[in-house]
Order: structure tokens, then C-alpha cells, then sequence
């Protein structure tokens, strides 16, 4: 056989053999198509939520810090949301411990955590400072205020996404503006949490562990601790 | 490129979702094979494939419609191509000296074998060559497509593509007939 035949039939040799392979790839070919859809509905929708919900969150945002800003959103706050009457409600949000300790009834892999409900949390926040549940909300700075009401709009938006739209694309894409203006934020680990449970609706188990780790590791303390370990033994 | 082609990318474009099903059906066995055969490694080729998919309706707006949708998918493919072949490309070299160092004998086969065994030998020729002339090799040789249609989804003139298939049957005849193969 010459130089030239043996190239030739390699040729051949690897169009057969792949031909062949590739008819054969059926069951992976379905694998992908499901991977390749469910990606680009789960993009097209954080499409529509970055072009509707984002916007709305900012100018809420926006409008809060304003308020904020030239008194009016105290008075707001002193007109529709009275301070809370017990201390266990002023701690509930602000501090994961006792959030935990409150949850600690709940289902095992149950995807819907105790929260603050959305109406309460800048009542609820603003308290969560003082050491008196009747004392008003503190006035000491306008920045801080401002600051404190464009974190608190952030949160108000994606919790409406997670807990009453029940969008976990919209939700996530919440969570994570959330994150990304308020790291350290008053609502961070409940925002961490709920963003964890939103990956895992949205079927993202691996980031869902990995975001979950923390908890179960007791980086917040025992806030979620149990739930997050049962999450995670649950998606093994 | 006919009317549903058209359909089809304009759909792409505005982030159809079920458009990108449809592309899927219709091409993902061509962008498939064409992917077995560049990167010589079926896993690597399933990712590849679902790579140049999702990579479609963000590459979708280059898509001028002077060629066919799926000579555009091929390009997209081959775009994505090059650290999929380099990683394939790393594993079957440990993989060769580990079956080197096991067995240095060679024993008579049936023809079958004869044929897989071919196979892997050009696939390994294949990964000494440059990507471009490693693209041109598969899609002319072993597709057996036309040079001016290479040059479309490589978006390369023609002439370049002849000249990359010359040099790339040159070397590979060198290192079959350096390692024996007959």
C-alpha cells in the first residue's frame, strides 16, 4: 500500500468510525437538547425581568432614598407603620439566631423559609437598632437613612419576587442585586439563604450546594444551620 | 438560504427559545459529527455541541444570511473548537504513553479493529497539526466538502484553505509513515 492509499484510508477509516459514534450519541444528543432549552428559557426570562423589574427596583430605590433624604419618608413610617410592640419581632429579621431558632419547625427541605414579611421590613429594620421596641427609628443621619432605605428597597423587591410572584428567575437576579449593593448588609444572610433556595427552584443544584455550604458549615451561626444541612444531604 | 432558514435566524435574534429548539433538531447531528471528527473525543464533542448552541443567539446577529444556517452553526463550532481539541488533545497523549508503556506488541486484528485502530492514528497525526490546518483536514477530507465551502464556515478565502489542506496531508503522511502506520 503507498504513502498516499494509507492516508487516504485513514480518511475513511475516521469518517466510518465517527459516523457511526455520532448515530449512536442519541441519548447524550437528548441530554444536551434539554440543557441548550432550559438555558435559554432561563436567560430569556432574566432578560425580561433585567429589562422590567430592574428598572423598578432602581426607581423605588431611588424614590425611597429621596424620601429618605428630605423627611418624608419618616413620617411616612410614623403615619402607616407603628413601632413594633415586642422585642421578638424587632429581632426576628435583623438577627439570623433568632431567625433560626424560629424556623426551626419547618420541613426539612422545605424551599420556603421564614421571612419578613415585605410591608414590615423598613418598620421592622429601623427598629431593629434601638434597644427600646417602642423608641421611633433613629434620625441621626440623613446619608445613613438614605442608605438604609435603598437597602431595605432592594430587599422589598426581591422578596416580592420570591414570595409573591413565586419567580425564582426574577427572584435570583433580585437577590443578587441585593448582594451586590448590600454584601454585608442588615438582610445579607436571609438574602444569601432565599438566593440559595431560587438555584435551587432553578434546577442550578451545584451553585445551590455551594451556596448553601456556608450555612451548613455555621459561617451565620446557627441561622439556617439545619435547613441547609438537610438541603444538602437532600441533593447529594 | 431558504425562507424557513430566514425564519429561523430572525426568531434566533429576537431570543426565541423554541427557535433555538428548532435550530437544535434540525442541525445537531451535522455540528455533532463535524465535532466527533475535529476534536476526536465523544465527551469534548457533546460539550462542544451544546456550546455552539447556547452560543447561537448571541453570535445570531453576525449571521448575514449569505450561506446557510447551518454552514453558520459549523463556524460557530469551530470558533469554539480550539480548547476542546487542546484538552482532548492532552488526553489521549497520557493516554498513549500509558498504553505505550503497557503493551508493546502488536498482534493481528480483524478488520474492524483494523479500521478503529486507523482512526485513532490519524486522530493523534491530527493533533500535531495547527488548528486552522486540523479544521481544513475535517472539513475537507473527511466531510468531503468543496474548499469554497470550508472557506464559508471558516470565514477564509479559498485559496488559504487549499493551501492549509496541502501543507496539513503533507505532514500527515510524515508522521504516519513515521509511526508505521500502513
Amino acid at each position: 500500500m503507498t504513502e498516499r492509499d494509507a492516508l487516504d484510508e485513514a480518511f475513511a477509516a475516521l469518517r466510518e468510525e465517527t459516523a457511526e459514534a455520532s448515530k449512536n450519541a442519541a441519548a447524550s444528543a437528548s441530554t444536551t437538547r434539554s440543557a441548550i432549552v432550559l438555558d435559554a428559557t432561563t436567560r430569556r426570562r432574566r432578560s425580561m425581568l433585567a429589562r422590567w423589574m430592574l428598572p423598578i427596583a432602581a426607581v423605588l430605590a431611588a424614590s425611597t432614598a429621596w424620601a429618605a433624604a428630605t423627611g418624608r419618608l419618616q413620617a411616612v413610617l410614623h403615619v402607616s407603620t407603628p413601632a413594633p410592640e415586642t422585642p421578638s419581632v424587632v429581632a426576628t429579621p435583623a438577627a439570623p439566631a433568632a431567625a433560626a431558632t424560629a424556623a426551626a419547625g419547618s420541613s426539612a427541605t422545605s424551599l420556603e423559609p421564614l421571612e419578613p414579611a415585605p410591608s414590615s421590613v423598613a418598620s421592622v429594620a429601623a427598629a431593629a437598632s434601638t434597644t427600646s421596641p417602642s423608641t421611633p427609628p433613629p434620625t441621626s443621619t440623613t446619608t445613613a437613612t438614605a442608605t438604609a432605605t435603598a437597602e431595605e428597597g432592594l430587599y422589598r423587591a426581591a422578596h416580592t419576587a420570591h414570595f409573591v410572584a413565586h419567580d425564582p428567575a426574577a427572584a435570583l437576579v433580585a437577590w443578587d442585586a441585593y448582594l451586590a449593593a448590600h454584601p454585608n448588609g442588615r438582610f445579607a444572610p436571609e438574602a444569601r439563604y432565599n438566593r440559595a433556595l431560587t438555584l435551587l427552584r432553578l434546577g442550578r443544584t451545584a451553585e445551590a450546594r455551594s451556596a448553601l455550604r456556608p450555612f451548613a458549615d455555621g459561617t451565620f451561626g446557627g441561622y439556617r444551620q439545619k435547613e441547609a444541612t438537610q438541603l444538602l444531604d437532600a441533593t447529594e | 438560504m431558504g425562507a424557513s432558514g430566514t425564519d429561523l435566524a430572525e426568531r434566533l435574534r429576537r431570543g426565541d427559545a423554541a427557535a433555538l429548539a428548532e435550530a437544535y433538531d434540525e442541525h445537531h447531528e451535522h455540528v455533532r459529527t463535524f465535532a466527533l471528527r475535529l476534536v476526536g473525543d465523544p465527551a469534548e464533542a457533546e460539550d462542544l455541541v451544546q456550546e455552539t448552541f447556547l452560543a447561537l443567539p448571541l453570535v445570531i446577529k453576525s449571521f448575514r444570511g449569505d450561506a446557510s444556517l447551518r454552514t453558520f452553526v459549523l463556524g460557530v463550532a469551530t470558533n469554539h473548537a480550539r480548547h476542546h481539541v487542546r484538552s482532548a488533545s492532552r488526553r489521549r497523549a497520557a493516554h498513549a504513553r500509558a498504553r505505550d508503556a503497557d503493551d508493546a506488541t502488536s498482534t493481528p486484528t480483524d478488520e474492524q479493529t483494523h479500521r478503529r485502530e486507523l482512526a485513532e492514528a490519524l486522530t493523534r497525526a491530527l493533533d500535531e497539526l495547527p488548528f486552522e490546518q486540523r479544521v481544513a483536514v475535517v472539513l475537507c477530507e473527511i466531510e468531503e466538502r468543496s474548499s469554497a465551502e470550508a472557506a464559508r464556515i471558516v470565514d477564509a478565502p479559498d485559496a488559504t484553505i487549499r493551501t492549509r489542506l496541502f501543507h496539513a496531508k503533507k505532514k500527515l503522511r510524515e508522521i504516519l509513515q513515521s509511526r508505521g502506520v500502513r
